[in-house]
């Protein structure tokens, strides 16, 4: 049981308390319930540059990160298509000047066009660097568009293209601060070594004064169920053939999401999944082959994606996956199958909760999508799945035959 | 309330630094939470010496792969029943099999594990699967640029004679054979030595022992590489066309662990590419946006280290780059770092040695690390007050002493 406590201040932040004394240190876990999907179609990648600029200095303080290390803490943050999370660790002693800093950047950042031009530089590298630089590397650039025709999800949250990190604008910046770094539309979660009264009085100190904000409205276009199967084939420079297949799933709070989930273990990740077991080994169709869900907040993604053995067609490749998927859905499967990747599920939640940051994150998340208590009803959540959810996961989202395909074919082949 | 003025910081006086204590080859950290990990190492079966370490991987990576009457399926299967994992692997000094899983299953999931480690007979159809899907991630990885900058200083470094020079081909993933694996199994998965993370109560020697594993003396035999000869060729480029990027990597030998200057080494490292307020990274990826990351980090080995710079940048900025990481050097051995910035690196230094000590999954790994490079039981508690008592005059001598002119060897790969 994972003991936590919560505050509401004035002006909309919500203080999410864990203490946890068994350790030295004291994280804090700031998510903004803001991410990709709430860009611009024309000016995506901004929530991710958005966040680089946030430790370019804020209205009162002209560096971020060097105060944190004198202060002996370690700090990062991700974007993804629904968030953007930073967070801090560090000695419990020094918790005041994580504090400190966290709630100067929400004030008000230093914005400088200085600043802009040097993180759009360092963002359009990592786009190379993740993205371009590598074989297969460009995969969710063009899946994403290939799935989702009205929903933001459309785009990657590096951006659909270069050029649009290349042309934010200072202005762009200023007001998309402005809509959506506020205390209402954030929540903190201070864990660690620390009572609730500390970090109580000392979250009141430093953000309290922070003039309240709009709480994002979160209202997107509902993507359709996709009415057929789409296809798309790149050829580029990699050593063999690749094939990405992604079906639209549920949202995270559908209770049929833990369902998507444990199938995905089922099918991959163990030498004893079904995939590794009749695509890899007994069939020989692929090098490698990986089930996951993305877990997106709306509707999110099933994904297959796998390395195509030379000698083996793509539709071959296809069928294959697919007749796995077909014999669950038709035959069901043994009760002990699906006990054993809820024992694993069990296994990591547990390890999991061993690391601090670990616990700070899983409530700001929780907490987000309307669920504060996710993190301890998680494991009986994944309990109650049974073989027939897994099924009706099979029969009603993977087998319309409305799924999006994407193959890459080596150039050389050609 | 003044929000320009930092709030008080209380720098760290003292981290509890202490690793397991054992007389015989049980080492175990308490942790009370649940959930285990058992650690079985093989200390002989290290890459370091080994001159087909691609044989060896595979000997440990197949050690579940089970045998005429039971497949690795079935041992996945019977191992995912218990929910536990099971992770191998082969590390430059050992090798090894680590189990985690909830304590109640833990002594279970061993005797699956010994089990099918005492009975693999590594047949010719794993052997094969095994062989196809590495030559399809070498051929993945030919593609891409920080993998053949990495092979390349590597090279450059330490010789094409030197375990860590070791360049797998498609040619030495065809040769390897099965007595190849027997071979590597029968000769270096002897004498484990064991780390169990858990809980204080439960009774790991009798686990072990009931499962054919032998308590006793522990007698670590470390393997020690020769220190390396760098090759004369300094500069080497390695064209990738179509390339997007650039990947340069940069280096030179240091000394061991147990050298009077490797903690001065280690601070001037960290100062000027060991972390996110360094000065290669505040020049190159904030000041100038050349990068998404540039970084300098030194190895260390059981009887010397290995420094490199690495950075994956725009190819225009070839020059540009060389000579701004020309100058953070010359920086390093003219002028003394200011307080204030040698302030930053020693107290953020100090916050990375808490967090690696804070809680005991941390410090079993840290524990392996140690053990694997033979380092005794004072050290972290020696690096803790050398770090305090470096000074910039310290930093700048060394600077002068292990950077000369020529030191830095230069890998490129890219366009």
């Amino acid at each position: 049981m994972i003991a936590y406590n919560i505050h509401h201040l004035a002006n909309g932040l919500t203080l999410i308390h864990h203490p946890d004394f068994n350790t030295n240190l004291c994280v804090t876990n700031l998510l903004y319930n803001v991410g990709a999907r709430d860009e611009n179609s024309d000016k995506t990648g901004f929530a991710h540059l958005f966040e680089h600029l946030m430790f370019g200095g804020s209205v009162n303080i002209p560096s971020f990160d060097s105060p944190l290390q004198k202060a002996s803490g370690e700090n990062n943050a991700f974007t993804n298509n629904d968030i953007t999370n930073y967070y801090i660790t560090l000695p419990s002693e020094n918790i005041e000047t994580a504090l400190w800093l966290e709630s100067d950047r929400m004030l008000r950042l230093d914005f400088s066009e200085k600043s802009l031009n040097v993180q759009k530089g360092v963002v359009i590298e990592e786009f190379k660097q993740r993205y371009l630089n590598q074989p297969y590397g460009d995969a969710w650039l063009h899946l994403r568009p290939l799935i989702y025709t009205i929903h933001p999800y459309n785009w990657a949250t590096i951006g659909k293209d270069i050029s649009h990190v290349e042309k934010a604008e200072l202005s762009d910046v200023v007001s998309f601060f402005e809509k959506y770094y506020n205390p209402s539309n954030a929540v903190l979660c201070i864990a660690g070594k620390i009572d609730f009264e500390t970090a109580k009085s000392l979250t009141e100190k430093w953000f309290g004064d922070i003039p309240a904000g709009q709480k994002n409205a979160n209202n997107y276009p509902v993507e359709p169920i996709p009415a057929q199967r789409v296809e798309k084939t790149i050829t580029a420079d990699v050593p063999q053939k690749a094939i990405y297949m992604a079906f639209q799933m549920v949202d995270r709070n559908d209770p049929l999401y833990y369902a998507f989930d444990l199938l995905s273990d089922i099918l991959s990740r163990s030498e004893s999944s079904r995939f590794t077991e009749i695509l890899v080994k007994q069939k020989g169709i692929f090098n490698q082959i990986d089930a996951y869900v993305t877990g997106d907040i709306d509707k999110g993604l099933f994904v297959i994606e796998g390395k195509i053995l030379d000698a083996v067609t793509f539709e071959e490749a296809e069928t294959a996956v697919l007749s796995v998927i077909q014999d669950i859905a038709k035959e069901g499967i043994l009760s002990s199958e699906l006990e054993k990747v809820k024992n694993k599920a069990m296994t990591s939640n547990l390890f999991g909760k061993t690391l601090v940051l670990n616990k700070a994150m899983s409530l700001s998340y929780g907490y987000n999508i309307g669920h504060i208590n996710l993190i301890n009803e998680e494991p009986e959540i994944i309990r109650a799945i049974t073989v027939k959810n897994i099924v009706s996961v099979c029969r009603d989202f993977l087998l319309k035959n409305n799924h999006a395909v994407l193959k890459y074919l080596p150039s050389k082949s050609l | 309330m003044n929000r320009s003025i930092a709030p008080d910081i209380k720098p760290i006086l003292s981290i509890d630094t202490r690793f397991p204590d054992s007389t015989n080859n049980l080492f175990r950290i308490n942790s009370e939470e649940g959930v285990s990990k058992l650690e079985i190492v093989f200390p002989s079966a290290g890459q370091a010496g080994i001159s087909n370490k691609f044989a060896l991987g595979m000997a440990v990576n197949l050690l579940l792969s089970g045998n005429a009457n039971k497949s690795a399926a079935d041992i996945a299967n019977e191992i995912d029943a218990l929910g536990g994992y099971v992770f191998k692997s082969a590390d430059y000094y050992s090798s090894g099999i680590t189990i985690y899983g909830l304590n109640e299953n833990i002594s279970k999931i061993l005797e699956i594990v010994k089990n099918a480690f005492d009975t693999v007979d590594y047949s010719e159809n794993e052997i094969e699967i095994y062989k196809r899907n590495r030559l399809s991630e070498l051929n993945i990885n030919l593609q891409k640029t920080s993998f053949l900058a990495g092979r390349g200083i590597n090279q450059m470094l330490c010789g094409v004679e030197h375990s860590i020079s070791f360049k797998l081909t498609e040619e030495i993933i065809n040769s390897t054979s099965r007595e190849d694996l027997l071979t590597a199994k029968n000769t270096l998965f002897q004498s484990p030595y064991f780390i169990f993370t858990g809980s204080a109560s439960a009774p790991v020697q009798e686990m072990l022992e009931s499962n054919g594993f032998t308590i006793g003396e522990f007698n670590e035999t470390l393997h020690k590489d020769e220190v390396p000869i760098s090759e004369n060729v300094k500069e080497q480029m390695i064209l990738k066309e179509g390339s997007t990027q650039n990947s340069l990597r940069m280096g030179c030998v240091f000394p061991e662990r147990s050298h009077p200057d490797y903690f001065k080494l280690s601070l001037l490292n960290l100062v000027l590419g060991g972390y996110f307020g360094s000065r290669l990274m505040k020049n190159i990826r904030e000041d100038k946006g050349l990068t998404y990351g540039i970084q300098s980090s030194i190895t260390p080995y059981n009887n010397f280290s290995l420094f490199k710079i690495s950075c994956e940048y725009n190819a225009q900025f070839n020059d540009e780059l060389r000579t701004e990481i020309g100058n953070e050097i010359a920086r390093l051995k003219n002028e003394l770092i200011g307080d204030e910035e040698l302030t930053v690196a020693k107290n953020y230094f100090l916050g990375v040695l808490l967090r690696s000590f804070d809680g005991a999954f941390q410090i079993s790994e840290k524990f392996k690390g140690a053990m694997d490079s033979n380092i005794d039981k004072s050290y972290y508690n020696s690096y803790f007050k050398a770090i305090n008592t470096i000074s910039a005059d310290d930093l700048l001598k060394t600077a002068n002493n292990y950077f000369k002119e020529n030191t830095l060897s230069y890998c490129l790969a890219g366009v």
